[in-house]
């Protein structure tokens, strides 16, 4: 399968997609909730618009002396991350932005991320967010060289960064077939990146609310789109460069792609129900000298199988 | 080029649509001026800025961060050019990464990897 | 009310504040907000309703309302004292809530200076009848704006710097040793006058560059919106491990705080994100409040100390879980089948082992075992006193230490020594 680039004019429509699968996601955040509360269902459906609702109702607060435009920037990151990561991933046969360095994209816009939570944090001027957005960093020294080295397993096997060949590489056999620890890891990395359940530490994770205690009204709302969004923007990357992005049969490619973005979505949204969240602290030891090198051994591997392949 | 003009036109989306938030929020919240309030501290008022040198004690291992992120710096590139260049590429960048590993190790041994 | 109302008021969001003796109001109010479909506020900015349990003390009370200036709006506020008055109050709140036109109105009326509150440090408003906290009208400020700054700063040497308070209610925290760690700490700057110099406020301009000595002038800092800069910890004697002259911030932790003790106030000196110095009081109910019942030693008690400190931990559904298992408590006999599950659930899960193994090692064990045995069932008393919870926190990280209080499971309801359960 080829992947053609499309017109520059589809870039509104990819940017609406992104947002309703992530609206999606958050619907089906709001069904576990529910579900786990005992309460029904079809409440837990309408969390998303619910939530909506009441953070475009509520004012927003500035809190004394706060760094607003870094606050502001830090904020409307999030979102923005995901929109720019999405860009460059193939929707089926069409892509919006073949980019010949498609994978580095990705990584530099999920970096991106280490300053818009950290400056979410530092905004306010409050004690709270201020140490949320310091555990941030922490996080992130710990779970972005995994990433990264996870990133570049099926560049190595595709011998390209384009994300358009990663799929054509895959026409066989899904990387996910031969890498899966580079999988795990990258699943593991989006999680991390989206501060998303068991890496939640620096959005609340349980106390105080984090990088986001002193945000009300759409400042809130921002992040907490950002997220899902941040989500289903890792999900429709790890589809595409694992997961044999458009191949499948029956189904045109463009579902294929959609199908498997809904699927790693869901596991993603649903491993927060199952996982507490681990300090970042308790992560830096095994991430160096457990994930780390296994990551590294997975390249080998897949590098000593390319070199055989010739 | 089209690559590169999507890009942008989906970073003035993003951009515009945060605008677009904020101008519909001024029409559907309860106040358009934010709220003017102290940090939440429980209910007290702050003994100082919260703002400062914070000390991040997890300052020796963005160091050795940064070692294996100018790693990666190569590590793009060498990946287009595996499977044509062959062994020598796979030995040479396993030794590096070999290397790197060390150090991570003897950090570790320093203590670099417990911040608390 | 338009869609936008209707549709909002299916998530409200909840900050509850809990005055000690008050837990079974506070149970009532979170298992209604659970079956109405609502959730728990993780802070003010988070939060539509502040909703009081009990007759807080003065201190308390002034906390509230400093708090209840911070909730973005809509914003409604309630007190209970009853667990049988709790729908109605909650179902008075929402109506408050959704009244467009009186939200609106409140916003309009609140102050463009934010209420300024009282130090944590200052036990002198016990002195002066302070406000009765105001639960009915939104939009009534006055509690705000009549905090008590003028008595209250410089004339009152702050409670910090005095090993041995006045105050008939801090004594007992103070019992053995008065060199806490935290009890000498110099706050220099505590005499600054907070309505000072507010014209810089908002201008989010500090510069650091000459403040490496920490022996602040006083007076000649800048002070944007009337607060002073953070400054070294000087001469406090303070660990400093790594010889850096960093800033330290004034932290206090509670009374109102999500997954807290209730009336719990501990106050904290913070390095980076690592606990330097810590002191432990317990802020008491009105004077004339009815003794408070306590949950602890009852199996809603353990229930209850298993779901917050998993809602800590971050895990959410189990958490929730076992809410519900002590919600059973409370009306009648827990249900078998599902405490047994969820005890299999949280015992199975090695991350949350991992996470909690080394945490608040007390002689009989740490935060895992005393989970483990709260699960069980066999958990009894060993006392524990604040002196010892603020020494057990010291040198830990913010989110360490909020998991160890929480796996303290104090009883704020009994005097010194608050018994905590282990094994």
């Amino acid at each position: 399968m080829t992947v053609v680039q499309v017109s520059a004019g589809w870039v509104p429509l990819a940017a609406a997609l992104l947002l309703t699968v992530a609206t999606a996601a958050a619907a089906l955040d709001g069904v576990l909730a529910a579900r786990a509360g005992g309460r029904p269902l079809g409440e837990g459906l309408l969390t998303p618009a619910a939530e909506t609702a009441r953070l475009f109702r509520q004012r927003r607060r500035t809190t004394v002396a706060a760094d607003l435009p870094l606050q502001r920037i830090g904020g409307a990151g999030l979102l923005t991350a995901a929109l720019l990561m999405v860009t460059v991933v193939p929707f089926g046969r069409w892509t919006v932005a073949d980019l010949s360095v498609g994978v580095v994209w990705f990584n530099a816009m999920d970096v991106l991320l280490w300053a818009a939570l950290w400056l979410a944090g530092w905004g306010p001027n409050s004690v709270h967010p201020l140490v949320a957005g310091h555990r941030f960093l922490a996080q992130a020294l710990s779970y972005e060289l995994p990433l990264m080295f996870a990133l570049t397993t099926p560049a190595v096997a595709a011998g390209s960064l384009r994300l358009g060949d990663l799929v054509a590489a895959q026409s066989g056999l899904w990387f996910v077939v031969w890498m899966p620890v580079a999988f795990v890891v990258f699943c593991a990395g989006v999680l991390a990146f989206s501060a998303w359940g068991p890496f939640s530490a620096a959005l609340g994770g349980g106390a105080t609310g984090g990088v986001l205690a002193e945000s009300a009204g759409v400042d809130r709302w921002l992040v907490t789109a950002g997220r899902y969004a941040l989500l289903t923007a890792g999900a429709a990357f790890g589809a595409t460069a694992f997961l044999g992005g458009g191949h499948g049969p029956l189904l045109p490619a463009w579902l294929w792609v959609l199908v498997k973005t809904a699927l790693l979505l869901a596991v993603l949204v649903a491993l927060r129900r199952r996982l507490p969240v681990v300090r970042p602290e308790r992560l830096t030891v095994p991430a160096w000298l457990v994930v780390l090198p296994l990551v590294l051994v997975q390249l080998l591997v897949v590098s000593v199988v390319v070199v055989v392949r010739g | 080029m089209t690559a590169h003009l999507s890009l942008a036109l989906m970073l003035a989306v993003a951009v515009g649509g945060v605008l677009a938030a904020y101008l519909v929020h001024r029409r559907t919240s309860v106040a358009v001026r934010p709220l003017p309030t102290l940090p939440f501290l429980s209910g007290w008022r702050p003994a100082e800025h919260a703002l400062s040198r914070f000390e991040a004690r997890w300052y020796p291992l963005t160091l050795l961060f940064l070692a294996f992120d100018v790693e990666m710096l190569y590590m793009y590139p060498w990946a287009t050019v595996v499977a044509q260049i062959g062994v020598s590429a796979v030995v040479e960048m396993f030794v590096f990464l070999g290397v790197l590993m060390a150090g991570v190790l003897w950090a570790w041994r320093e203590g670099a990897l417990e911040w608390v | 009310m338009g869609l936008i109302g209707r549709l909002a008021a299916r998530r409200t969001a909840v900050l509850v504040a809990e005055v000690p003796g008050w837990a079974r109001t506070r149970c009532a109010v979170e298992q209604q907000v659970r079956s109405r479909g609502w959730r728990l506020a993780d802070s003010p900015a988070d939060a539509d309703l502040l909703v009081v349990c009990g007759d807080p003390g003065p201190r308390f009370a002034a906390a509230l309302d400093l708090v209840w200036a911070q909730l973005p709006g809509p914003r409604a506020r309630a007190q209970v004292l009853d667990p049988a008055g709790v729908a109605a109050a909650l179902d008075d709140a929402a109506a408050q809530l959704a009244d467009e036109a009186a939200q609106r109105h409140d916003a309009g009326a609140r102050p463009d200076e934010p209420p300024q509150g009282v130090p944590a440090t200052d036990t002198s408003i016990g002195a002066d009848a302070a406000d009765a906290p105001d639960d009915d009208a939104p939009d009534d400020d006055a509690p705000d704006d009549d905090a008590p700054d003028d008595d209250a700063d410089g004339a009152a040497p702050p409670a910090w710097d005095d090993p041995h308070p006045g105050s008939t209610d801090q004594d007992e925290t103070d019992q053995d040793d008065g060199e806490a760690p935290g009890a000498d700490e110099a706050t220099g700057d505590s005499d600054h006058d907070g309505d000072t110099d507010d014209d810089s406020m908002g201008d989010g301009d500090m510069s650091h560059g000459d403040m490496g000595d920490g022996d602040m002038g006083g007076m000649d800092m800048p002070m944007p919106g009337g607060i002073p800069l953070a400054g070294g910890a000087g001469d406090e004697e303070l660990p400093d491990p790594d010889g850096l002259d960093l800033d330290v911030l004034h932290l206090p932790l509670g009374p109102v705080l999500p997954h807290w003790p209730a009336g719990l106030l501990l106050h904290t000196t913070v390095q980076g994100e690592r606990i330097v110095a810590a002191r432990a009081e317990v802020l008491e109910p009105a004077a004339d409040a009815p003794a408070g019942g306590s949950l602890h030693g009852t199996p809603a008690g353990r229930w209850d100390a298993v779901a917050t400190l998993l809602a800590l931990a971050g895990w959410a559904d189990t958490a929730a879980a076992a809410a519900r298992l002590r919600d059973a408590a409370l009306t009648d006999a827990v249900p078998e089948r599902e405490s047994e599950r969820l005890a299999r659930r949280v015992r199975r899960s090695r991350l949350l082992r991992w996470s909690l193994r080394g945490v608040g090692v007390l002689p009989e064990g740490d935060a895992a075992d005393r989970l483990a045995h709260w699960l069980a069932g066999t958990a009894h008393g060993q006392p524990i006193t604040l002196q010892q919870v603020a020494d057990l926190v010291t040198g830990l990280d913010l989110a360490t230490a909020r998991l160890v209080v929480a796996s303290l499971d104090l009883d704020t309801t009994a005097r010194e020594p608050v018994p905590v359960e282990g094994a």
